[in-house]
């Protein structure tokens, strides 16, 4: 069941950048760790890419405290970008994607410009995959994430470094659509460089234990993803699409084959598929099956 | 466990009965492929077919043969609500079987098995599988808050040597199955083994302050203590890193993840204290 399993005659390729990826559907950072942890529930060697977890130079042992939080339709999470590492990545989790088929797309963060430039160092000239995902929108951080990726000026610098030090392999730039507007993230990251805008990460929120009168997360506030962010992030793609010339990547609150359609007909080049993966992680697959057949749907005008 | 086989099938309700008023004992059709499990592993389900709650609920199976996969679901949600009422023949999607580390087989050593609560899923299964594999030198002491909570029948026709605690006193001893496994202890009515228990976070914490408490000649009288912890998880596999449980560490404790580190653990490497969440 690869991407060019023509049942319509139709191909579902896409090309960002340099990359060529076999079908627009791919699974976002974090919820599925390195994809590994998936393998025997789903096949995800024919998704169109799979977004690792975010690795930083050094591994990250994430937040204390709780980490999850139900909400109607959504999930609040304080992982705080727990990682093995760009080490272990690069000789452990990013071999054994391969190996199994994936298409690793590596999204990198940092915890401020030093880290983040050794992490460029470390991974130029490495082989083994052919894009990444610089996410700077993480909300659960206090150094890196979010904090950089909500200023234009930021995301330029740290997006031109990528493009510079990572010249020829894809560049995306995974953006936070905790701003006002989002779409001068979106312009300065593709003048900086960037072959594709992913967006969005998740939103800020919080929860309050009330019984006990308590804060959810030690950090107070977390990350919401999951259907109930659905329609922040349509629009998110929307106005980003109709503001760069560079293919976008939906992503956010994906939960059925319909609402993939939604990104496509929003402007988006490509979808990721996040928390959906917890609880119907067979998913992707579905929406891969739908595009084959009937096609990528055409964005809509306005 | 290894995670050969590990997947998501869809199945169906074969009963579901009300042990008591909020409790239910499910059975669930053990799909083909589904492999074989140890006591402490679990799996999760869909409770619903909408997104609200969203996650999968995991739940430790209680038993499982050729044609079943039980669990023991109390309502304290809307998840558990929703599995409540399931009936007969309803379709119901698992992911399972999931956890990394379960209960060690025992070996030659006494087994003192302890449950609070609907923590008797993991422990009942123990009893009946180590049972029909030969194991005869096992204990239970299971406590609840009043005997309609002691789901005695759920142990089927197997009898080991069992001791009740209930809060009220309505069935044997009146008060908390850690009170009574320490009374037990002191009267020397227990034997030399390893503790296995399963239970609300308190009680398993005062157990491991009671072994510890245990001077003299009771001292390491219980030298291992096997205990199936319980966390909210999104995931079941390890991947989101979302359900974390503090062990002891040289310095600031490690964190691991309940789902694919445990469910059980060396109860004495939790870092009890620092577990806030």
């Amino acid at each position: 069941m690869g991407g060019m399993d023509l049942v319509s005659g139709r191909g579902v390729e896409v090309t960002i950048g340099s990359a060529v990826f076999k079908n627009p559907v791919f699974l976002a950072s974090g919820p599925a760790g390195y994809g590994l942890e998936y393998e025997t529930v789903i096949d995800l060697a024919v998704l169109g890419g799979v977004v690792a977890k975010t690795i930083t130079y050094k591994p990250l042992v994430g937040n204390r405290g709780a980490r999850l939080r139900e909400t109607p339709s959504g999930l609040l999470n304080s992982i705080g970008l727990e990682n093995v590492g760009c080490e272990a990545f690069l000789s452990e989790k990013l071999p054994a994607m391969v190996e199994r088929g994936m298409r690793p797309i590596v999204s990198i963060g940092a915890e401020g410009w030093e880290d983040y430039e050794r992490l460029l160092e470390r991974l130029s000239g490495t082989e083994g995959f052919d894009a990444v995902e610089i996410n700077l929108s993480c909300p659960n951080v206090d150094i890196g994430g979010m904090a950089v990726g909500r200023d234009p000026e930021l995301v330029e610098k740290y997006v031109r470094r990528a493009s510079e030090v990572l010249g020829g392999k894809c560049i995306l730039a995974k953006l936070t659509p905790n701003v006002e507007d989002i779409v001068p993230l979106a312009l300065s990251a593709e003048g900086a460089g960037a072959d594709g805008i992913v967006a969005v990460n998740t939103i800020v929120g919080m929860d309050i234990d009330v019984r006990n009168r308590k804060l959810v997360f030690d950090r107070v506030t977390a990350g919401l993803s999951g259907p109930a962010i659905l329609p922040v992030a349509l629009a998110a793609v929307w106005k980003i699409a109709r503001s760069v010339e560079i293919p976008v990547v939906g992503v956010g609150g994906i939960s059925s084959v319909d609402d993939a359609l939604k990104f496509f007909m929003a402007g988006a080049a490509a979808v990721e598929v996040g928390t959906a993966i917890f609880y119907d992680p067979e998913l992707p697959v579905r929406i891969i099956e739908r595009l084959e057949k009937d096609g990528i749907p055409e964005r809509l005008s306005g | 466990m290894s995670s050969a086989g590990r997947g998501i099938f869809l199945t169906e309700i074969l009963d579901n009965r009300a042990l008591y008023p909020d409790t239910h004992v499910i059975s669930i059709k053990r799909p083909a492929g589904f492999p074989d499990t140890e006591p402490g592993g679990f799996i999760s389900i869909r409770a619903v077919e909408n997104t609200t709650p969203l996650l999968l609920r995991p739940f430790s199976i209680m038993w499982q043969d050729d044609e079943h996969i039980e669990i023991l679901v109390k309502v304290v949600g809307p998840g558990s609500e929703a599995l409540s009422k399931k009936r007969t023949k309803e379709p119901v999607k698992i992911l399972g079987p999931l956890g990394g580390r379960t209960f060690p087989a025992p070996s030659q050593r006494p087994v003192i098995l302890i449950a609070g609560g609907t923590g008797i899923a993991p422990i009942a299964y123990a009893i009946k599988k180590w049972s029909a594999a030969g194991v005869s030198n096992a204990v239970l002491i299971y406590g609840a808050a009043s005997s309609v909570g002691i789901a005695r029948d759920i142990l089927d026709e197997v009898v080991i040597e069992s001791h009740y605690a209930t809060l009220d006193g309505s069935l044997g001893f009146e008060g908390d199955a850690v009170e009574l496994f320490k009374s037990l202890a002191l009267d020397n009515s227990l034997p030399e083994g390893d503790i296995y228990s399963c239970g609300p976070r308190g009680m398993v914490r005062a157990l491991c302050d009671a072994v510890a408490g245990l001077g003299g000649m009771y001292k390491g009288r219980f030298a291992h203590h096997y205990t199936s912890l319980e966390a909210v998880m999104a995931c079941g596999l390890g991947a989101c890193r979302g359900c974390t449980v503090p062990l002891k560490g040289d310095g600031e404790s490690a964190l691991k993840t309940v789902c694919s580190d445990g469910p059980v653990f060396d109860a004495e490497e939790i870092d009890w204290e620092g577990w806030t969440w």
